[in-house]
């Protein structure tokens, strides 16, 4: 029962993608719909069936592949983690999917093509790949679904490719995430040929059994260490999530909230063991979530987009869930329960998927109702549509973290995580801890400026009131209710997150610190400014909006250097290589023509070339006898 | 079943095509069009016919040769035709079988051509006849037969628009592997005076006894030269890009599906095997040149113009992957050599009618006149040249990959390649990171972008037909991997010294 759940979840929104796409336009919606639907039950159904009857190791799926002397088994497995993560995937993936058939009516003019049909197929798609994700036994496995989610949010990203913005945010998504990815690829072939496996569930066993060895552990982990960093939106490689949002919105809030980037942080749960085996990749970890927690959450304070603001949120946020599970191996608990150690990671990834999605359907909600995603085009949304101003504050409260909210909860035992590092007296316990409570400062400010700017402000909307269908409302209902109730979970939790401590005095610090923030950032209006970014200096504000420059960094470092390169390469390839090629036309005439000298006619000649050629013949032959 | 059975097969396998080619060529009445049809029916038998070699083999076991046909051909030579099927041929046998059908199904509608069609029939003899012969003789005649009817296809019935540029292509494609072959046959001629025999089973067998290491670093050195130039391998593939540019659509499919598996093949055949402790030392440099080719034709594809001469080049980065794989000399590379050359064949086929078709709309492979806006104006085509770009870049999930993964693997896991075994890897798995680039650049420059209005029409259903066999072994072999690799993975730990052990 468990392994037939597990395979529907990955398999109904594969279907789903490619009935879409063969079948009659007009079904497009129904599949796209009807799919993530069935993953959703699927995924209800598996969660159930692996509290009560437990995991399940292994789900044939794709047969088995043998490399070598080795065997990769191309199969599912199921547990708690999976199930749990699975049901999250599946609940935004719906909402994004019903959202979306509002979201695009019509086939658009010429000019601007909807072309929901790929589009909704390409959703189903992105939804498969995360479930495959989740769902992969096998490192290999997950590769493929990791790669095709990639594959996904590219053609997702540019589905407006008319606009020359989206085509080049796509590209830069593929490509850095790509970057990234090659750490995946290595450690799999670092892991055939150190650990002669690449089951996950084998490579855990073998990692908390110390059976391998050092430097391949090590070396597997830094190299799965980038690919989550790029995944994940992670410093260095953060710079595409942003521009991601040149994408439709619905595609935004699956992005954040339910795949892709959530996937890095899975990735470091699922394989906690092995991960913990190499404390300094941790370390790692830990200090560019540190990084990335606090600078992208300086940057989301000066944005002057509303998605833009959202999406360096983003990054900030999935920087706690990483920050999370790169301080397990500092925790007191020690090396036990990897299941316990991974809960406040995975815990947060839980809640922000619910806030986030949120966040992101309300906020296209506001842009249909604006047509601009200007924060400076916004206003008064509390007066004009006080149910959609309701839930946009909903889930910015979740963001900031101000009880009851979901987010409060999870964001705590993050904090309560550092705490015990902390305590454990390591620096990285220390740094995470600071950089948790800075970052819960900003969140505050930023999504309380985002409140006062969107919801108060003054109305710049023309007093009809613009109707939302409900299509793009429900989703927001049906997301508001773990936004909202997300601590009730937290007195029955499932085994998974078990290993969840709130400290109180983390706890009251941090939830007086939220409130305080957003307070502030509240009344700021009252104090003569609307918005409480442009208090910060000029120079501040454009470095901030800019995301301290890092663009530009890698457009010098890198992309111009490859693109001299190929020129180097492209003139070379003619003059040198090909030079040759074409030179042995001219050397086989001049060659021939000297030669042709020889030929003189004369018999007398000819003797002596013949007497010449017996003196050298019989010198050579008299040496070398 | 026992061993005896169907030993008519691989000479009627290999036979037919050719028998098809000498009516065809034969019998001038016959339209255009009918005879691309004979053809196709010539090679649906032929796919058919291998097929059940195929299955017999698997039934058998893939790791020896089955099926052995064996006769006396020139006995003053000591020269046998002998033939015979194992995990390393038979999937490559199928690879041609297969294009072979779809070139001639491509032939009935679009540039139908009685004398075209006899090349291609000529061409895929000459293939099967290279992957089954078991004599290094036979082996050579069969890979030079290949070589006339390509020149033809090449030089008459090229992309004319150019003055000149279909001779001249032609005749560079043949000078430069004609050279190529002149040496492999030195190398061939060392082998068999030194050993007396030219029986590659036997060759096999012995792995190397009796030949003197110098011997094997010599005729390895000049074996792989020659097989290099048909792969082609960094620095010698020149030649490589101008034919496919000026090949017709029929041309390039047979040159990238069939003609550059017939180097690799021959690594994998003859010169791993044959001199291992002649490929020990050249290994290194084979790698290095792999590494280097797939770095330097990546960025060359960065900042080509023409889409034609683009697949081309991306084709030089995708062998550079199986040599590399062939130079591990592990079991893991290669296997993952010859998956990833069958995965080439199958996507950059592909990727060669795709981009046929666009040419036959536009009248030329610029990118810049061949795009923007192909979604939306010509969306079968558009995502067809997506999904084959995609599976170029080597997506999981799909072909390519587990050639390169493997190929890495190998790489990462050899000891032949000596230090510099793991930089080898990281620079290859580098390698995907700039294929991901150019074929985004495509698809940026191509596929997306605001469409002009008023150009030719979308996919016709044939078109759509002949591709879709490709489209499904790109995705059936992607996330099917399973049966490919498992007729490698026994047959290679016999070609490699020690049973391919890795320390």
């Amino acid at each position: 029962m468990t392994e037939s759940a597990a395979l529907l979840a990955v398999l109904l929104p594969a279907a789903a993608a490619v009935f879409g796409l063969l079948t009659k336009r007009s079904w497009a919606a129904d599949w796209a719909v009807l799919g993530s639907a069935g993953a959703l039950i699927a995924a209800i159904a598996e969660l159930t069936l692996v509290s009560t009857d437990g995991p399940v190791s292994s789900i044939g799926l794709l047969g088995s592949a043998q490399l070598g002397s080795i065997t990769i088994g191309l199969d599912l497995r199921s547990d708690q983690l999976s199930a749990v993560v699975a049901v999250m995937v599946a609940l935004v993936a719906l909402c994004v999917q019903i959202y979306s058939t509002a979201y695009f009516q019509g086939e658009g003019t010429a000019e601007t093509p909807t072309r929901y049909r790929a589009y909704a197929a390409t959703v189903s798609m992105f939804t498969a790949a995360m479930m495959l994700v989740i769902h992969a036994g096998d490192l290999v496995l997950l590769l493929i679904g990791w790669e095709v989610m990639g594959l996904a949010s590219y053609l997702l990203v540019g589905h407006h490719s008319e606009r020359a913005a989206a085509r080049a945010a796509a590209v830069k998504a593929f490509l850095i995430t790509r970057t990234g990815d090659i750490g995946l690829v290595l450690a799999v072939v670092v892991l055939i040929a150190g650990a002669g496996t690449t089951s996950i569930a084998e490579l855990n066993r073998a990692a908390a059994e110390n059976e391998i060895g050092h430097g391949t552990a090590v070396t597997a982990v830094l190299l799965l260490l980038a690919a989550v960093v790029g995944k994940s939106a992670q410093f260095p490689l953060h710079t595409w999530l942003p521009d991601a949002m040149e994408g439709p919105t619905p595609v935004s809030a699956l992005i954040h909230a339910a795949t892709m980037v959530v996937a890095g942080v899975f990735l470091v749960a699922r394989m906690l063991p092995l991960f913990l085996t190499a404390p300094g990749a941790l370390q790692i970890g830990a200090v560019l979530a540190s990084v990335s927690m606090v600078g992208a959450a300086l940057a989301a304070l000066a944005q002057t987009d509303l998605k833009r603001l959202l999406a360096y949120s983003t990054i900030s946020q999935v920087a706690y869930m990483l920050a999370a599970v790169c301080v397990a191996s500092d925790r007191e608990l020690g090396s036990g329960d990897p299941v316990g150690l991974a809960a406040p990671g995975v815990a947060h990834l839980l809640s922000h998927g619910a806030f986030k999605a949120l966040l992101f359907l309300a906020a296209g909600c506001v842009v249909h109702i604006v047509g601009s995603t200007a924060l400076a085009d916004m206003g008064g949304l509390w007066r004009t549509h006080r149910s959609l101003a309701v839930l946009f504050g909903i889930g910015l409260l979740g963001l900031a973290g101000v009880p009851p909210f979901g987010g409060f909860w999870s964001k705590e035992a993050v904090l309560g995580a550092a705490e015990e590092a902390a305590h454990a007296g390591t620096w990285v316990g220390w740094m995470v801890l600071v950089a948790g409570v800075a970052t819960i400062v900003l969140t505050g400010l930023y999504a309380g400026r985002a409140w006062s700017i969107v919801a108060m402000g003054r109305t710049q909307l023309s007093p009809a009131p613009h109707h939302l269908p409900a299509a793009m409302v429900f989703p927001l209902y049906l997301l508001a209710v773990p936004s909202v109730a997300f601590g009730v979970l937290l007195l029955w939790p499932p085994e998974v997150l078990h290993g969840l401590h709130i400290q109180p005095g983390t706890a009251i610090t941090g939830a007086l610190l939220a409130i305080c923030a957003v307070a502030a950032a509240l009344a700021a209006p009252r104090l003569g400014t609307a918005d409480i970014a442009t208090a910060l200096p000029a120079r501040a504000q454009t470095v901030l909006l800019d995301a301290f420059g890092f663009d530009r960094v890698i457009r010098v470092l890198v992309v111009r250097p490859v693109f001299w390169l190929a020129t180097v390469v492209k003139a070379a390839e003619h003059d040198v290589i090909d030079a040759y090629v074409r030179a042995t036309g001219p050397t086989t005439t001049i060659a021939g023509k000297l030669l042709r000298l020889a030929q003189t006619g004369l018999a007398s000649a000819y003797a002596a070339w013949v007497f010449v050629g017996a003196v050298v013949i019989t010198v050579a032959g008299m040496a070398l006898v | 079943m026992t061993g005896t059975g169907y030993t008519w097969l691989l000479p009627v396998l290999v036979l037919l095509p050719l028998a098809g080619a000498l009516v065809l060529l034969a019998v001038p009445l016959l339209s255009d069009r009918l005879a691309a049809w004979i053809g196709t029916a010539i090679g649906g038998v032929t796919l058919l016919l291998s097929l059940l070699a195929a299955f017999v083999t698997w039934d058998r076991g893939f790791g020896r040769m089955q099926l052995q046909a064996r006769t006396d051909w020139i006995s003053a030579l000591g020269l046998e035709a002998s033939l015979g099927l194992d995990g390393v041929s038979t999937p490559l046998v199928l690879l041609t079988a297969l294009l072979a059908v779809l070139t001639c199904l491509h032939l009935t509608r679009a540039e139908p051509d009685r004398l075209l069609v006899v090349c291609v029939l000529t061409v895929t003899g000459g293939a099967i006849a290279t992957f089954t012969a078991l004599d290094l003789l036979l082996f050579f005649v069969a890979f030079e037969t290949v070589l006339i009817p390509m020149w033809f296809v090449i030089g008459v019935w090229g992309d004319g628009r150019q003055e000149g540029q279909p001779a001249n292509a032609a005749a560079r494609f043949v000078l430069y592997t004609a050279a190529g072959s002149a040496v492999m046959l030195l190398g061939i001629i060392l082998v068999i005076t030194r050993t007396g025999t030219s029986d590659i089973t036997e060759l096999i067998q012995r792995g190397g006894a009796g030949l003197s290491a110098t011997t094997q670093t010599v005729a390895a050195v000049l074996i792989v030269i020659g097989l290099a130039v048909k792969t082609p391998m960094w620095p010698l593939h020149t030649w490589l890009p101008p034919a496919h540019t000026i090949a017709p659509t029929t041309g390039s499919v047979l040159l990238a599906g069939v003609l550059l598996k017939l180097g690799t093949y021959g690594l994998v055949r003859v010169a791993v095997p044959i001199l291992p402790a002649g490929m020990a030392n050249v290994a290194p440099w084979l790698g290095g040149f792999a590494v280097t080719g797939i770095v330097w034709a990546g960025l060359a594809c960065l900042v080509e113009r023409d889409l034609k001469r683009l697949v081309a080049l991306s084709s030089v980065a995708h062998m550079g992957f199986v040599l590399l794989g062939v130079a591990s000399m592990t079991p893991t590379g290669l296997q993952g050599a010859l998956f990833a050359n069958i995965a080439h064949g199958v996507v950059s086929a592909l990727l060669f009618f795709v981009v046929g078709a666009l040419k036959d709309r536009q009248h030329s492979s610029d990118l810049q006149q061949l795009g923007p806006g192909l979604r939306d104006r010509m969306p079968r085509l558009g995502w067809l040249l997506t999904f084959g770009a995609v599976a170029g870049l080597g997506l999981p999930g799909l072909a390519v990959f587990w050639g390169e993964l493997l190929a890495v693997a190998g790489a990462w896991q050899s000891s032949g390649l000596g230090m510099l075994n793991r930089p080898f890897a990281v620079i290859a798995a580098a390698g995907t990171v700039i294929a991901a680039a150019y074929w985004l650049r495509v698809l940026r420059v191509l596929w997306q972008g605001r469409p002009e209005p008023g150009q030719g029409p979308d996919a016709t259903r044939h078109e759509t037909v002949t591709m879709m066999p490709l489209v499904l072994a790109t995705v059936g072999l992607g996330l099917v991997p399973g049966p490919l690799l498992g007729a490698t993975a026994g047959v290679v730990r016999l070609l490699l010294p020690g049973g391919g052990a890795v320390p």
